[in-house]
């Protein structure tokens, strides 16, 4: 039962990927969204933004336990004559497409790993072209040893 | 070698489980813990005996048994097919339907389903001469439950046959 970060990473991408129209950004994600050349109408990152130990003993014969905090990020393109509230509301029924996706079962991906939803943050860019959001989820796994 | 001068941690522990099964024993090694083990090694009660308030003899009174706990954390609850359930071994049930109590043998009978426990610290891979047990004999298991993130148990254990501690000789 061992899971690395970037095992975790890929498996939450490849969930995302199971969402309509959805495709995996080029970008670092702690750049995703700082630029307008780095979004796309459903482009998307995952960040793993911190991992925090576990309260047991890690052993070496068993691996670290961690909590990491798993970030997905994406754009979804608001158009200049529906930007609000038509696709402003579509926007967030993607957003909740994408977190019953990371949520799913892991079984036929990666079954080493528990995740829960922690939060989302929503926010438009200055041209009102993308709402942008950065989803946080929680996942519990061990690294291999 | 001198005494040991490095204090140790809870990454240096481990706790196994033993059965009574002769000539070898069913070992389980608990796995995915918080670290947290305990056990309290309590003397004979004291009877205090007062002469009109002042104290002239302390008597001992009954036995008191060893009790301890640990957490750990949810990964089954049983299971048939595989190894690995505590809870199926303090119960003897699922894969660990056939072990044997090791409280029927012995000075101490008891009756309900019991268990040796074992847990070493290690102790040479910081130039100790041995590894450091205490090996807690005919221990009665008992589990509480709670859900959180993640699930964790909390074994409770009462032990019976008393407790060896070995380490450098």
């Amino acid at each position: 039962m061992a899971l690395s970060v970037s095992q975790l990473r890929a498996a939450v991408a490849t969930q995302v990927l199971t969402v309509s129209g959805f495709t995996q950004s080029h970008i670092p994600p702690d750049y995703f969204g700082r630029n307008e050349n780095s979004v796309a109408h459903k482009r998307f990152a995952v960040q793993m933004s911190t991992s925090n130990a576990m309260p047991e003993r890690q052993r070496r014969s068993i691996g670290v336990m961690m909590e990491s905090i798993v970030r997905v990020k994406f754009a979804y393109r608001l158009r200049p004559k529906d930007a609000y509230p038509t696709d402003y509301d579509l926007a967030m029924d993607t957003e909740q497409d994408v977190i019953n996706a990371v949520i799913a079962s892991y079984a036929s991906v990666r079954p080493e790993v528990e995740i829960r939803y922690s939060r989302t943050v929503r926010d438009v860019t200055d041209s009102t072209e993308y709402m942008l959001f950065d989803i946080e989820f929680t996942a519990y796994h061990t690294i291999p040893t | 070698m001198a005494y040991s001068t490095v204090p140790k941690a809870k990454k240096d522990g481990k706790i196994e489980f033993k059965d009574g099964s002769s000539p070898s024993a069913v070992v389980l090694e608990v796995a995915y813990e918080e670290g947290n083990f305990t056990f309290d090694k309590p003397v004979r009660d004291e009877i205090v005996v007062r002469d009109r308030g002042t104290i002239t003899t302390v008597r001992q009174g009954d036995e008191q048994p060893i009790t301890g706990s640990f957490n750990f954390y949810m990964r089954e609850f049983t299971d048939t097919a595989n190894a690995g359930s505590i809870q199926d071994f303090i119960n003897k049930t699922g894969n660990y339907a056939s072990n044997v109590s090791t409280g029927s043998g012995g000075s101490v009978y008891v009756e309900h389903h019991a268990i040796d426990m074992v847990y070493t610290v290690e102790g040479t891979d910081f130039g100790d001469d041995a590894d450091h047990t205490a090996t807690f004999s005919k221990c009665v298991c008992v589990l509480s439950y709670a859900e959180g993130d993640p699930n964790a148990f909390t074994l409770n254990f009462t032990c019976y046959g008393g407790v060896t501690f070995t380490g450098p000789t």
